[in-house]
């Protein structure tokens, strides 16, 4: 029974056909040329091989208007079979089945083929015939009739009554240079067919025989809203001076979980485009691109090409929900099973970006038998994390975009499960080292620094700043050796590896930590170490992924988030997807083509800097740190208050490097020539003063800078580097340190009682990581006068004012490594205090001040001895031993700091007398100094009486009541007052 | 032709050309590449419709005062317009993760 046939057919289901116009026949050809889906030359031409298997589908009542043909002679199909089912089935035949409007015909049994007779290499034509020797076998039309299938089927008798099932196969099809085709002939060849009964949706329907394509997206390639409002990717971000905590709600607790439960993700983002007055223009292509160029190959969103929106919030190891475990990866799985569900494919091929690329892999270990992936093509993922995730923990980032607050990101970042997936992991630091370096300087204490190991980085980063334990558990728990290494080829996926790797990328941070005398801590960041990559995943951790070389492509222009449309990457992803061969433009399969070849050119602010090259494109920062870069290959970013431009020379470019002063201040310019991955020479030009009006200029031909100090676009100077580095020395990290003395005459605390010399020394630390570059120079400033330097390891100073100096100074070395500030305070104080000598009614008895009432005084009788704050001294010596008891007083020397000064012509005696009851009956008093006066002083009897001269004249008075001298002593001579 | 009748023309130009562009804008569908460079065309028009306005404002007549100042803003509006639009798409140039 031929109806038999119907259910162990293999299908070729063909539902149209062209018609040539003055010819007896038309012809399906089926061929590789790209795009496969033209009309050319009055044939449709399809995609090459089309392997029958029995699985693939009927097409179902489609076909062509033959209008008022009568007859169908036969059919000409071009196949070909494997040599398995060759052997196996060799005596098998197959016939032609042609369906119209429910009825059937048969080719006839002379024109079966059997298996065996099909070739295994290439295409041959076979015809099938149909007769007029019965209804069954005459293909007649009626008029408006239609062909609805044409099926090439299996005798399923001439195989002794049983089917071979999906194991039997041939392919129908040809290649470019021999196109195989159908022929359809009839039997009333003079019949005016036209091309216009070409049914389109034949087709349509055969594309879904293609294997499916799914696009796992990476970090921030999803929409995610909260209620409506779109939070990424909003174009309201780039709202400049806004603080973005709109986007607030993307952030999560410290539980890992979502801080509003109303946020979803929504659709993986295609373009970023913004619509403003009816104008929609298209800001930033994710994957549109990519899209656009496997629907020009005949896919076709949804049906044969998918997409995987999750949220990337949760990365891999993050618990969506924690009922069920539910993470990404099995999210991933549900789409997978879906998309073969739709397509009826038992297989999926998966291009998967950068954080898409980790959950593949995981995907495919915990369904290590059932993953159904066929093709994995792999853009820019970091197998092993990159240490830019460690920079958006610490500093945030603005992935370059204008208006996106930094802070905002850093915010954000702190407890997402994907920035602690996306750190380097274990096995990163065992194969590239350390991707952190310390170093910490205490006051007064020569600062140390090391490269960090990966427990002890994440000691500083979870035990000193607070980051988040449960999702650095969890990251490390997810970077097993196992994952990192994981060989998905052994699986039996045919993987393909692109990764970027002519950017200058993020390879090590180095962090400086100064803890002050009060113990407060700050935290700074040094120009970090870059390293070949995409910008944002090293190579070194792009290319951990067991790939064989031929499947293996760099791509010489990429940058990391534009990867899945980036030209030259999309067509090579589509090529491997589809067997297309289009231009893949800046890709290279030889790593050696990776090595940078450039500068990098670090300044510490407060300068903003910008570079252009030779044909006036233009790389820089804006005034918010954002980044505009039109170099090509070139990478700007900023960290702490570093600002770091990587400039390409493979092509001989030459840069212009412009600098405007954005502060009061110095800044340090580091340019640093690498040349295949290797550093070569640094220049530095250290501490050079800046303000707002400054403008410089350093051209990289002759390493000079311009300066255009008052900002009139006219230079004032031009200088050299201040000292050119030897690759050894350019590692140097330390800062050096500077020493103190001070010479002088010590006196109490931090007096001194002379002029003084402050030597300063200066020595540039060492360490195992951190050879020594030499001191360049020692910076210094006394009080508040402008900051002066010596160009030396050691310094002396002359200090001679008598007040009170802050003295603030350090070292910088030849790598422009500037140690912290450090000052000492000092006070000079020469002069010694000077007496005030009076007569105290009330004690009967001479009294001794100083003018200032800091000063300390010894009375001992016939000693008198002033100390002041600094410690200088005055002293008096009296003739008497006892002046109390002999109640008389005679200066016999006086001295300051034990030197004594000449009084031989100065006179100051008092002598008084007490009556029985201890009144002061009389008093007497002479006092003379060197040249200005010399007078005597009596009191009896309730009257004063003052005699001598003074520098007016002579004196003779007479006065009421007691009245006494006050002297004070200056400088060995006398000056004189009458009391009160 | 006199001088402040080529002023009030230009501005008058310009004006019409940005409108133009606009509209052109509004309904077809360009490359990426030539909607940015008809909005630099857009910008560059308003700008000058802007310009030119504003030097012709002070020498009006009071009869024409008004139209001077009516052109002055619309370009002025025109300018803002295409300023964001080409703003936000510097905004992009570079972004990635």
């Amino acid at each position: 029974m031929k109806s038999c046939f119907y259910s162990i057919s293999f299908l070729l289901t063909l539902s149209a056909f062209i018609l040539a116009p003055n010819s007896s026949s038309a012809k399906i050809l089926f061929d590789n040329t790209p795009p496969n889906r033209i009309f050319q030359d009055q044939y449709w031409y399809r995609q090459a091989t089309q392997v029958l298997d029995g699985t693939g589908p009927n097409l179902g009542n489609t076909g062509n208007n033959f209008g008022s043909r009568s007859q169908l002679a036969s059919i000409t199909v071009y196949l070909k079979t494997n040599p398995s089912t060759k052997e196996t089935y060799g005596n098998c035949l197959l016939y032609a089945r042609v369906t119209t409007s429910g009825k059937n015909f048969f080719s006839t049994n002379l024109s079966k083929v059997p298996f065996s007779a099909l070739p295994t290499d290439e295409y041959k034509p076979f015809t099938f015939a149909f007769d007029n020797t019965s209804t069954s076998t005459t293909v007649n039309f009626a008029g408006g009739e239609k062909i609805q299938n044409i099926f090439i089927e299996e005798d399923y008798g001439s195989c002794g009554g049983f089917g071979f099932g999906s194991q039997a196969f041939f392919e129908l099809g040809g290649t470019d240079q021999n196109p195989s085709n159908i022929l359809f002939w009839y039997a009333d060849p003079s019949t005016n067919f036209t091309s216009s009964n070409v049914m389109a949706t034949r087709i349509e329907d055969l594309e879904n025989t293609k294997i499916p394509i799914l696009f796992i997206p990476g970090i921030l390639g999803t929409e995610i809203a909260e209620n409506d409002e779109l939070l990424w990717a909003n174009p309201k971000m780039t709202i400049p001076a806004n603080s973005d905590n709109f986007m607030d709600p993307l952030s999560f607790t410290s539980l890992l979980k979502p801080t509003s439960n109303s946020t979803r993700y929504t659709n993986v983002i295609k373009t970023i485009s913004a619509t403003i007055g009816g104008i929609e223009l298209e800001l930033f292509d994710y994957t549109s691109g990519l899209i656009s160029e496997f629907t020009d190959q005949g896919y076709t969103e949804n049906q044969n090409f998918f997409t995987f929106p999750y949220d990337w919030r949760y990365g891999v190891s993050g618990i969506i929900d924690q009922s069920n475990n539910k993470t990404n990866v099995n999210l991933l799985q549900e789409k997978i099973t879906e998309i073969l569900n739709i397509t009826g494919s038992n297989k999926i091929n998966i291009i998967a970006h950068s954080n898409g690329g980790l959950l593949l892999k995981k995907y495919v270990l915990e369904n290590p038998s059932s993953h159904s992936v066929n093709k994995a093509v792999l853009l820019g993922v970091p197998n092993t994390g990159a240490p830019k995730a460690i920079k958006v923990l610490l500093e945030g980032d603005n992935f370059g975009v204008v208006g996106l607050s930094d802070e905002e990101m850093k915010k954000i970042a702190l407890n997402l499960p994907v920035v602690y997936d996306l750190t380097p992991s274990q096995t990163y630091y065992n194969a590239k080292g350390s991707f952190y370096n310390l170093t910490q300087e205490k006051f007064l204490k020569p600062p140390t620094t090391q490269d960090l190991n990966f427990n002890e980085v994440w000691d500083n980063l979870l035990n000193q700043k607070g980051y988040n334990q449960t999702a650095f558990e969890n990251s490390a728990l997810l970077h097993s050796p196992e994952f990192d290494n994981a060989d998905l080829r052994n699986y039996g996926i045919d993987l393909y590896n692109i990764v970027g790797c002519k950017k200058a990328t993020l390879g090590k941070i180095q962090e400086y930590q100064y803890t002050n005398l009060l113990g407060e801590t700050s935290t700074s960041y040094k120009a970090p170490i870059f390293v070949p990559g995409d910008g944002t995943v090293p190579l070194e951790s792009a290319t951990n992924l067991p790939t064989s070389q031929n499947n293996k492509f760099y791509a010489l222009k990429a940058d990391h988030g534009k990867m899945p449309s980036q030209n030259g990457i999309r067509q090579k992803v589509v090529n491997i997807l589809t067997d297309s061969s289009l231009e893949t433009p800046s890709l290279s399969q030889n790593e050696s083509d990776c090595k940078l070849n450039g500068r990098a050119i670090s300044v510490y602010s407060p300068v903003n800097i910008e570079a252009y090259d030779q044909m006036g494109n233009r790389a820089g920062f804006a005034e918010d740190g954002s980044v505009e870069n039109n170099i090509p290959n070139a990478e700007l970013s900023i960290f702490g208050h570093v600002k770091f431009i990587f400039l390409p020379e493979d092509e001989n470019q030459v840069y212009n490097i412009r600098l405007k002063g954005t502060g009061e201040g110095t800044f340090t310019l580091t340019s640093l020539n690498i040349e295949n991955n290797a550093p070569k020479t640094t220049e530095v030009f250290s501490n050079i003063p800046v303000t707002m009006n400054l403008k410089a200029e350093l051209n990289t031909e002759d390493s000079k800078l311009t300066l255009d100090t008052d900002g009139n676009n006219m230079p004032d100077q031009t200088i050299n580097p201040s000292s050119v580095l030897s690759p050894e020395t350019a590692t140097d990290i330390l800062p050096p340190v500077s020493t103190s003395t001070i010479v002088g005459t010590k006196g109490n605390e931090n007096f001194y009682l002379s002029n003084i010399l402050v030597l300063l020394s200066a020595t540039d630390t060492i360490s195992s990581i951190s050879p020594a570059s030499d001191i360049l120079k020692i910076n210094y400033q006394l009080d508040n006068s402008p900051w002066q330097s010596a160009s030396t390891s050691s310094i002396s100073l002359e200090v001679t004012q008598e007040t009170e100096h802050v003295l603030k100074f350090f070292s910088t070395d030849k790598a422009g490594n500037n140690e912290a500030i450090k000052q000492i305070k000092f006070t000079i104080d020469k002069t010694p205090p000077e007496f005030l000598i009076g007569f105290n009614l009330t004690k009967k008895d001479l009294e001794f001040k100083t003018q200032n009432t800091l000063d300390t005084l010894q009375d001992q009788d016939s000693r008198i001895v002033a100390t002041d704050k600094a410690g200088n001294k005055a002293e008096i010596l009296f003739k008497e031993k006892n002046r109390k008891q002999n109640s008389r007083a005679e200066i016999i020397a006086l001295s300051y700091n034990n030197k004594s000064a000449n009084i031989t012509k100065t006179v100051f005696k008092t002598s008084w007398n007490l009556d029985k009851k201890g009144v002061l009956k009389s008093l007497e008093q002479h006092a003379r100094s060197k040249k200005d006066f010399n007078l005597e002083l009596h009191f009896e009897n309730n009257k004063t009486k003052l005699t001598g001269r003074d520098q007016h004249g002579k004196i003779n008075k007479i006065l009421t009541g007691l009245k006494t001298f006050e002297l004070k002593t200056l400088a060995g001579d006398f000056e004189w007052n009458i009391l009160p | 032709m006199k001088k402040d009748r080529l002023t009030t023309l230009t501005s008058i130009t310009s004006f019409i050309i940005s409108l133009f562009i606009y509209g052109a804008l509004q309904s077809f569908d360009y490359s990426k590449t030539s909607k940015l460079i008809l909005i630099i065309a857009m910008l560059l028009s308003g700008l000058s419709a802007t310009y030119f306005s504003y030097a012709q404002h002070f020498k009006s007549t009071q009869k024409t005062k008004y139209f001077s100042l009516l052109i002055l803003f619309g370009g002025l509006l025109i300018s803002l317009y295409s300023g964001i639009i080409l703003y936000l798409f510097i905004a992009f140039k570079n972004f990635g993760a």
